[in-house]
């Protein structure tokens, strides 16, 4: 693959030692961070020999007692041996000598400053036609730490970081099986992004890996910085408000979708993981329902639920019933309303579209805002703003009310509040010229466009259409553990079945 | 391959269901037919029975070419003649679909919003219902399985909101006219059936076509909704009696008005309107997909897309233009002009084809004549 715009070198390794030197300074030429060693190998000038490596991607103590020390001091220990006889310099290194564990050789110029690039040190022997390329990574990184968007009450509480290796070996961790398979790829010209893409042999459905694989294969752009990128390359729906490739910085959240049959990709530089395929019924569980007790959190997923349907149209609902369909509210509720309405200026649909913009703003401004004072400007803005426009007669405090209950429900279904967003706005405009004949046709627009959507060939709204009971177990309530017998229909087909059943615990005969 | 989506069983029940249930909900035409009296809901108990009889063609011809819509059985068996009775049939839908749109928009003309122009809803219906055909059957098989449970459940919670209003006295006398009116009633009921006209377009994209699995769809469909038809006329009767039930334009609308629930509940109507709403969508929908795939089966397309705005268009003007008024709309509705005009489509045309195929011993996959 060619590197980045520059045409190719297509250049071998030299036997030449001083023209490989050359080569590579022109290529790095006006990089202060890379380093050149040059060095002999071994006592008394047998071989000369150079090392490239980038400062601050490499972890020195590896280089330089494992690969510096043993070419200079401990070769002539092997060059001496009497079983060394008849062995050139070159086989020696790669046997006896260098105490890594991953060593590769290549006589591309090109492989080996991609190598270099991504933390490699690469050793260039005199007279010797290609060059050892040894495994040295080690960079500073951030430590794993809580998450900071999926915060559980209980579960662990580590979170992905921006290494690739370390996200890995934290998924391999939960799921030790040779059958965990992790798939390397480096997506992009210019930044090379290492890209994994990890699934579960056996279990998982390999059409979607396949598919998978060629959707990634097809991205070719400038750089990968974020798996957000990745995602709207091979989403299925690009220009829906739904996501149809799922997010994650928690393991475990990862671990338990590759054991249903899911796909999950790992992107270098950022902590969030993918998971695909993505169903709209997975925006309202969360991972800890399933540490917790089963009757309970069957409670909280329809509260969920009814978070969901009440950040959405309570500002139309509210809107209707005020402008529209007065006769629906009992009388005194109506003479109450009323009366708070009395006397303002803008009609109903005005003010809640603006309380709308309103929230958006002060929740945007919320995640910008530094921490120090992040917390007490969200409650004043909210408060104080609140209380002086309804002061001023500007709105009334129903409207308030509201748009608080819009927004705390939102915050329920983090997963979806982007799509929330969008729904809340369109119902409430149509809802506000149509009245309720309105508002009905948007959530049927909507109901729609869910309904034809797919994720890498599963339908959207799977498992309540097309309705599989059996997987309703895990959306209309949580089952127990032991009553979670089969994966999900339509994404676990390959293996089904996923505990022996009778595991209902009970109390000794 | 036209459509390249499959539907299940449950999904073409559920397409059908709510087809067939969202008439009853609004104007239920069949208080004035036979017997029109206090023993409707006999006549409605009895239909089933009829309707197998008057389906039988149907389903005999499906289950003969299970890999066929109905459109493409009169060209396979009728040659050029075929063509017309296809393009016949694509009328039917659309007129269907039409019918169903004016009636809509004429009942939220009637209650909620009275100043909106008639075409300002049939458009926006019409707009999303086309989308969804536009979709494919698929789509509208999935909405129909998440709307119809709503719908059945709304019925039921009606039924059982009314209950106190209900006077069993109005029943009675049971039989008053003898059972031969009640026969007749149960007859022009089940000429009523054009949803199974769904069964036979879907057959093709069913995901299991023995004749079993289509004789089942139409034995549930009917059981189901026998049982929700016998409510809803129940409901209506007793409620307000024979009588004056025929005289309401909406009748079951006005049922939701009664209800009055501990003065908190009351004037529900609005959550019968929305669901009134959901179901004319389905129906639309899967009358106007009918029409546009029946339309580019006769063409020979390789995909309808091209036809869905056209057909659309031509919904909505039929729509406009057909009726001038409710009174003429519910006119043409009645038995008596209904019956013939259903009946040459559910039943004689397919007897026609059917005995077209037996005489030429044609089936499913049979090279020559």
């Amino acid at each position: 693959m060619p590197l980045g715009n520059r045409s190719s070198s297509g250049q071998q390794i030299s036997l030449d030692l001083t023209v490989n030197l050359q080569r590579v300074k022109t290529v790095f030429s006006q990089s202060s961070d890379i380093v050149f060693r040059e060095f002999n190998i071994g006592v008394g000038q047998q071989s000369r020999a150079f090392i490239v490596y980038m400062d601050g991607l490499v972890d020195k103590t590896l280089l330089y007692n494992c690969l510096l020390k043993p070419l200079m001091y401990d070769a002539r220990l092997a060059t001496t041996n009497p079983g060394a006889a008849g062995k050139n310099t070159p086989e020696l290194i790669r046997e006896t000598i260098l105490a890594v564990g991953v060593l590769e050789e290549t006589a591309d110029l090109d492989q080996a400053v991609a190598a270099v690039l991504s933390g490699s040190t690469a050793l260039f022997v005199d007279r010797h036609g290609a060059v050892f390329l040894v495994g040295t990574r080690g960079w500073e990184a951030r430590g794993i730490e809580k998450p900071d968007v999926e915060t559980v009450v209980r579960g662990p509480r580590e979170a992905f970081t921006e290494t690739l290796r370390i996200n890995t070996s934290m998924v391999r961790r939960k799921i030790k099986n040779p059958d965990l398979k992790i798939e390397a790829m480096k997506i992009g010209r210019q930044t090379r992004t290492d890209v994994a893409v990890v699934y579960l042999k056996g279990i998982v459905n390999d059409r979607i890996v396949a598919e998978v694989r060629e959707r990634l294969k097809r991205i070719d752009i400038d750089g990968v910085l974020e798996s957000g990128y990745l995602e709207a390359y091979i989403e299925d729906a690009p220009l829906s408000p739904f996501a149809t490739v799922g997010n994650t910085e928690k393991p475990d959240v990862v671990a338990a979708k590759l054991l249903e049959g899911r796909v999950a990709i790992l992107v270098d530089g950022t902590p969030f993981a993918l998971t695909v395929p993505y169903l709209f019924v997975e925006s309202l569980q969360a991972a800890e329902d399933y540490y917790s007790r089963s009757i309970y959190v069957t409670m909280i997923r329809w509260l969920r639920w009814v978070a969901f349907f009440l950040a959405v149209i309570s500002p139309a609902i509210y809107v209707i019933l005020v402008a529209f369909h007065q006769e629906l509210l009992p009388t005194s509720l109506y003479l109450t309303i009323a009366a708070d309405r009395e006397g303002l200026p803008f009609p109903a649909v005005l003010e809640a579209l603006s309380m709308g913009i309103m929230f958006e703003i002060l929740r945007e401004a919320g995640v910008r805002l530094p921490r120090a004072v992040g917390q007490a400007i969200s409650i004043v803005g909210a408060m104080i703003i609140g209380e002086m426009a309804i002061r001023a007669g500007l709105i009334g405090s129903m409207m308030v009310i509201i748009v608080a209950v819009t927004a705390i429900s939102g915050f329920v279904v983090p997963a979806l509040s982007d799509a929330m967003a969008i729904m809340r706005l369109v119902l409430l405009l149509l809802g506000g010229t149509m009245g309720q004949f309105g508002l009905i046709v948007g959530l049927l627009g909507f109901l729609l466009h869910l309904a034809s959507l797919r994720s890498f060939g599963v339908p959207y709204l799977s498992p309540l259409a097309p309705l599989t009971f059996q997987d309703l177990k895990d959306v209309a309530i949580r089952a127990p553990w032991w009553a979670m017998r089969q994966r999900p229909r339509l994404i676990g087909r390959q293996n089904p079945v996923r505990q022996q059943p009778g595991q209902k615990p009970g109390p000794p005969d | 391959m036209l459509e390249k989506g499959k539907i299940t069983a449950r999904q073409l029940i559920f397409i059908m269901l709510i087809s067939r249930l969202v008439i009853p909900t609004t104007d239920l035409p069949v208080l004035t037919s036979p017997p029109a009296n206090q023993d409707v809901w006999l006549a409605a108990l009895l239909s089933p029975f009829t309707t197998m009889v008057l389906a039988a063609p149907l389903v005999l011809l499906a289950i003969r070419f299970p890999g066929l819509t109905i459109i493409q059985w009169g060209p396979l068996l009728l040659g050029k003649a075929g063509v017309a009775i296809g393009c016949l049939y694509v009328w039917f839908f659309l007129h269907n679909a039409a019918i169903t749109l004016r009636t809509a928009a004429e009942f939220m003309t009637a209650v909620p919003m009275p100043e909106t122009p008639l075409v300002v809803f049939i458009l926006l219906l019409a707009l999303i219902s086309a989308a969804a055909a536009a979709n494919g059957l698929e789509v509208i098989g999935r909405m129909a399985e998440l709307l119809c449970l709503l719908l059945l459940a709304a019925v039921l919670a009606q039924f059982v909101l009314v209950l106190p209003e209900m006077e069993v006295k109005a029943l009675q006398p049971v039989l008053e006219e003898g059972i031969g009116p009640v026969l007749l009633g149960a007859f022009y009921v089940s000429a009523r059936l054009v949803e199974v006209l769904i069964l036979a377009m879907a057959v093709p994209y069913l995901n299991k076509k023995s004749p079993k699995q289509i004789i089942g769809v139409l034995a549930a469909n009917l059981a189901v909704f026998t049982v929700f038809f016998v409510l809803i006329i129940l409901a209506v009767t007793m409620v307000f009696g024979a009588a004056k039930a025929q005289a309401y334009s909406f009748p079951y609308l006005s049922l939701s008005r009664i209800v009055s629930l501990g003065d908190v509940i009351e004037r529900v109507e609005i959550i019968h309107l929305s669901v009134f709403i959901m179901g004319v969508f389905i129906k639309v929908a899967a009358f106007f997909y009918l029409a546009v795939l029946g339309l580019s089966q006769l063409m020979n397309l390789q995909t309808y897309r091209p036809l869905v705005l056209p057909l659309g268009a031509l919904l909505v003007a039929l729509s406009v233009w057909l009726f001038d008024s409710l009174p003429e709309l519910t006119r043409f509705t009645q038995y008596q002009v209904w019956t013939p005009y259903g009946l040459l489509f559910i039943t004689g045309f397919p007897l026609l084809l059917l005995a077209v195929a037996l005489v030429r011993k044609k089936r499913e996959g049979s090279s020559s004549a």
